[in-house]
């Protein structure tokens, strides 16, 4: 049985390599997607700026805490206190 | 659930620019860049008014209407933001909206426009609330914290009001009542709709 010469298989390995060169990635970029953003009573953030005595999750604290901090902007209020 | 909003009494503006300055330090705005602003109207004339000038976050937001990929969103409590990451500058908005909210930062040599920037609410935007990122992308997230717009609450003489729309209007009804005069809300009309009739506002209490 005649061998095949070490030039040809050279060769042909070389083709193969150059080949795989040719070969490319995807490139399409993400498609921008809006994101869901987390509620305002989720809280979230340094807890040392959080403000009045509402618990982080707790909706109907943080509206209470809301309307309570909204009367610091109503100065009939302010003045009785 | 609370719908925020924003009123500007004319009778009380003197025109001190605290809330722009507040807004500016809060979320450390760049230069060239004015979340808010005041505007005076009929300036140096008798009976001049200021009101303070900022993203109204209106009901049927035309920003939202006309931008072509669709960056806004509206939270539960009716604060229009905005996504930067899917922003691509256009400028649309800004030709939308009736406040002139909209802001662009120019950047590098040739005065890039880059992505829109304007007032939040002091709501943050879509990443995590009081995150490192959401601070750099959009300014601090007060809302999150419990509290209310550093405009509102920094203003010398509570011209500006900001917060629950039914609180705002009841602290505004009970002014003009006292008073008697300035009933006026200016762009209340254009943000927000015609008042109907229990939206706690005084009988002709816009001025669109």
């Amino acid at each position: 049985m005649k061998h095949a010469p070490w030039g040809t298989v050279i060769a042909m390995l070389c083709g193969v390599l150059a080949f795989a060169g040719c070969t490319e990635k995807p490139q399409e970029g993400a498609k921008a997607a809006k994101r869901a953003d987390a509620q305002a009573w989720q809280g979230g953030g340094d807890p040392a700026f959080m403000a009045g005595d509402w618990r982080s999750g707790d909706r109907s604290a943080w509206e209470r805490q809301l309307k309570a901090r909204n009367q610091t902007q109503n100065e009939y209020v302010r003045t009785q206190q | 659930m609370a719908r925020m909003k924003f009123i500007c009494d004319a009778e009380r503006c003197i025109e001190c620019n605290s809330c722009v300055t507040a807004c500016k330090a809060e979320h450390e705005v760049p230069w060239g860049v004015n979340r808010r602003r005041v505007v005076t109207l009929n300036d140096g004339v008798p009976g001049e008014r200021s009101i303070s000038v900022a993203c109204m976050h209106c009901s049927d937001a035309p920003c939202m209407a006309v931008c072509p990929v669709d960056c806004f969103y509206r939270t539960e409590e009716g604060v229009v933001l905005h996504d930067k990451d899917i922003c691509i500058g256009c400028g649309y908005c800004s030709y939308a909206c009736p406040f002139g909210a909209p802001q662009f930062p120019t950047n590098g040599s040739f005065g890039l426009r880059g992505k829109m920037d304007k007032c939040t609410f002091c709501a943050g935007g879509p990443e995590a609330n009081g995150s490192e990122a959401e601070f750099e992308k959009y300014g601090r997230n007060r809302l999150a914290e419990g509290k209310l717009p550093a405009c509102a609450e920094m203003c010398s003489t509570k011209a500006l009001l900001g917060g629950d729309g039914d609180v705002v209007a009841d602290i505004f009804r009970t002014r003009v009542l006292t008073r008697g005069k300035g009933s006026e809300v200016w762009g209340w009309g254009t943000a927000y709709g015609k008042p109907s009739s229990g939206s706690g506002l005084p009988k002709e209490a816009t001025k669109s």
